[in-house]
């Protein structure tokens, strides 16, 4: 409230954003957040969390059921098609005109955004470019690899130069190489001042692409900030430890305690396997090692890292997105 | 492959300014790519215009014993000249149904929802189907009137007839295409859709003097099938290819019944339409 300037230039402002689907199920709980004008910003969550839901009523594909989402100050649900008209939205499936050709797929889409045809031809050479397409551009989408199709997906998005662009899962289920042109057209994209709000269950995209983070799970958002914010927040290097199944028992009842007693031990996380969370990580990990063997405990398997976005995953809902 | 336009700062945001005949771009850029998708499938094509001319020389030959037995009924003694104006009006039907196809599979695409994110009008998404379904439905009346023609078979009340036989088509059109276009938004999946679409079509088909004259049905059936669009449709271009002069309050009875249930489907989709489309 007190930075009333500041939050008046976001780009997206959700306010208490709840989305209840019939038969009951809570799939946005009263989310909070703001998207500033030229970041990276992604919504990280597993399976189920409530990302496509956040984005569907982003880009008025779904009403809320409470609270509301703005786009450059305008309420979706007021003024809907001026929302429509600052966003560039590709979804979590592709969704392309097989008949077509990339071209003809790219006019159409022009067209419903209203670009003067004579004003056409340039903007769909410049989104061709840049995803790569231009010599396939009169072949028809039902000849393209998965990949390309995607990327003539994301090409579609682009053609009225949104302010906004969200992208609902641009990169699952591809392959390493189109993984990585998506990622370069994203940070293209970024550079000439467009704004991305994308979702993922790739942490280390996550981490090394995105300005900020929203961690989400279960419908809420359960951490955000920078990736550095988020690991710091972790409370130190992970170690973890895989007990034998014999010594599950005393580990917890024995280990667990005298852990927490160490000086340099933040955090210990019950569980199989265990997690310490230590600091200064680098010389406290073979402290934690020797403890666990001083107990009489066998230990399996040691591994030692600095936090990941996994760990804070861990540390704030619990569970791991891994699993 | 990089070009110059794919440098930094070529593709910063720019203010899309919505032009004034915006409707008109997003009708037409539709309407395209229905045409575009038709020319590519050249089977739909084809068999979709030799659907109709099928009807037409089967039943033709078939039932060409019946018109001469009684042509008092039939109003002419050529079974042919009697059920041309039936097959073109079934095949107004035909087609019209089957108007919202395209957005059941859009939807399952998610085409849909990408057409649904931009700034266009959702209208225009009825008008480019409703386009297409009559640019269609219009090739294959001709086509129709074309092979009878070539069998023997005359409008008898000239062009006048031709233009009336057109206009009837295109109010039975706009009827059950926004018909078939509000089904396509109602029903979450194609099998039901088509389940309830076929579940329509038969009895309008059999319920109405498209195949049979109404003197030879049964007297509760005769006042069923006044209630049948098809009826009112099949009745007008009827009148205008066996005689020479046509019915002039016929064609205004059946003109304004068929708008008054064009106007009533488009109300009741507008509303079924806005909420789902929203
Ligand atoms: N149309 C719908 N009707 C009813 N429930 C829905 C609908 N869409 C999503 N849900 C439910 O809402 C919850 C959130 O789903 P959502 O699709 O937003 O998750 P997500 O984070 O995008 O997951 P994923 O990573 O699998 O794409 C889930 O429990 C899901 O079952
Ligand atoms: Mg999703």
């Amino acid at each position: 409230m007190s930075k009333g300037d500041a939050s008046s230039q976001s780009i997206v402002r959700a306010e208490a954003l709840t989305k209840v689907y019939e038969g009951g199920i809570l799939a946005v709980d009263s989310i909070d957040l703001t998207v500033e004008a030229g970041e990276i910003f992604a919504l990280l969550g597993p399976n189920g969390a409530g990302k496509t839901t956040t984005i569907k009523m982003l880009v008025t594909l779904a009403q809320p059921t409470s609270g509301r989402i703005l786009v450059d100050g305008i309420d979706a649900m007021v003024a809907p098609d001026e929302v429509r008209a600052r966003i560039g939205y590709v979804g979590q499936e592709v969704a392309v005109d097989k008949s077509l050709t990339a071209r003809e797929n790219l006019e159409l889409q022009a067209s419903l955004y209203h670009i003067p045809l004579a004003a056409q031809p340039p903007r769909i050479q410049e989104v061709l470019a840049l995803v790569e397409l231009t010599d396939r551009a009169d072949d028809r989408v039902k000849t393209y690899s998965g990949g390309m199709k995607k990327r003539l997906d994301i090409a579609s998005g682009l053609v009225h130069r949104p302010k906004l662009l969200v992208l609902d899962e641009p990169t699952l289920g591809l392959d390493i190489q189109t993984r990585t042109r998506i990622w370069d057209y994203i940070a293209r994209m970024r550079s000439a001042g467009t704004t991305v709000l994308l979702t993922t269950h790739y942490m280390e995209e996550a981490d090394r692409l995105c300005d900020r983070i929203a961690i989400i799970d279960r419908g809420r958002i359960q951490a955000l900030g920078t990736p550095a914010e988020l690991k710091s927040r972790v409370g130190g290097d992970v170690v973890t430890l895989k007990l034998s199944a014999a010594d599950a028992e005393r580990g917890r009842t024995v280990v667990g305690p005298r852990l927490r007693g160490l000086p340099f031990v933040r955090e210990v996380v019950d569980g199989e396997p265990l997690l310490v969370y230590v600091e200064p990580g680098d010389r406290s990990a073979p402290g934690v090692f020797d403890a666990v063997r001083d107990a009489g405990v066998h230990v399996e398997a040691f591994h030692y890292c600095r936090p990941t976005l996994d760990d804070v995953f861990l540390k704030f809902t619990g569970r791991s997105m891994r699993d | 492959m990089q070009t110059d336009a794919t440098r930094t700062g070529e593709l910063g945001p720019a203010v899309v300014p919505v032009t004034t005949p915006a409707f008109w771009q997003e009708t037409r850029a539709l309407t395209r790519r229905w045409v575009l998708q038709a020319s590519r499938e050249r089977m739909m094509i084809v068999f979709g215009l030799m659907q109709p001319l099928l009807w037409l020389l089967l039943f033709g030959n078939v039932f060409s014993g019946v018109a001469r037995w009684r042509p008092d009924v039939f109003g002419t003694d050529s079974y042919l000249a009697f059920q041309t104006a039936g097959i073109v009006a079934l095949t107004v039907l035909g087609n019209a149904m089957m108007g919202g196809v395209p957005l059941l599979f859009d939807r399952e695409s998610g085409m849909l929802a990408k057409i649904l994110v931009t700034p266009s009008s959702r209208g225009s998404l009825v008008a480019s189907r409703f386009f297409f379904t009559s640019a269609f439905s219009l090739a294959q009346s001709l086509l129709i009137l074309l092979v009878a023609f070539l069998m023997g078979v005359r409008i008898a009340s000239g062009l006048s007839g031709f233009v009336v036989i057109l206009w009837i088509s295109l109010l039975l059109s706009v009827g059950f295409t926004v018909l078939s276009l509000m089904l396509a938004f109602l029903f979450p999946h194609h099998g039901a859709f088509f389940a309830v679409t076929g579940f329509i079509t038969q009895p309008l088909l059999f319920l109405s003097t498209a195949l049979m004259p109404r003197q030879v049905m049964p007297a509760a059936m005769q006042a069923i099938v006044w209630m049948n669009p098809l009826t009112y449709a099949t009745e007008v271009a009827r009148d205008a290819m066996l005689r020479p002069v046509p019915d002039g309050v016929l064609l205004a009875q059946a003109s304004a019944v068929l708008l008054l249930f064009d106007a009533a489907v488009f109300w009741k989709a507008t509303g079924v339409i806005r909420r789902r489309l929203e």
